[in-house]
């Protein structure tokens, strides 16, 4: 995968709702997948 | 990252951390440790899986590498002061660098627990980046 799109991103905010991701105003995203919390 | 994020705001980088813990597990989380991210949640997995992240074997879980990974964070003073209930242990992590048109221009799938790119990693990659570059990968 060289390309995503945001919108098609089924994340969700802390109260559960669908959050979409965006970059805002700043080039770049980083976007960091957890593992388990710890 | 937190102790390198002003050295990712200097650069333009939003950072966001995933999890696929369930939302109210997840805030309870965040009232606690207080990370100055936005923190979204992906309890189906479905953006795990959209981005390649595949549940670890036993072998790398439980390897040399995670021992000496807990072995530092508990000589720094870590404690696992609760238990969120953050369930598979074997599901692994990783770290995308995007840019605004949602391109991936830096990867990093977790092969075990330590394995996740340094901060001075990633401001490297970063620094490497200029307008009109090809993508990195």
């Amino acid at each position: 995968m060289d390309k995503v799109d945001f919108k098609q991103l089924p994340l969700l905010d802390l109260m559960g709702n669908p959050a979409e991701l965006t970059v805002g105003l700043q080039p770049y995203l980083l976007l960091i997948f957890l593992r388990h919390l710890a | 990252v937190r102790s390198h994020k002003a050295e990712f705001d200097r650069r333009g980088v939003a950072i966001a951390i995933v999890s696929f813990a369930e939302p109210a597990k997840l805030l309870h989380y965040q009232e606690e440790q207080r990370w100055p991210f936005t923190m979204l949640a992906d309890p189906q997995r479905v953006a795990y899986r959209m981005f390649g992240l595949k549940r670890l074997s036993w072998f790398h879980v439980f390897s040399a590498a995670t021992l000496k990974l807990y072995v530092k964070l508990l000589r720094e003073g870590w404690k696992r002061k609760r238990d969120y209930g953050g369930g598979d242990i074997y599901q692994g992590g990783g770290d995308f660098l995007l840019d605004a048109q949602g391109n991936i221009l830096f990867a990093h799938r977790s092969r075990d627990p330590a394995d996740r790119p340094s901060p001075e990693k990633l401001l490297r990659e970063l620094d490497r980046l200029e307008p009109g570059n090809d993508a990195v990968r």
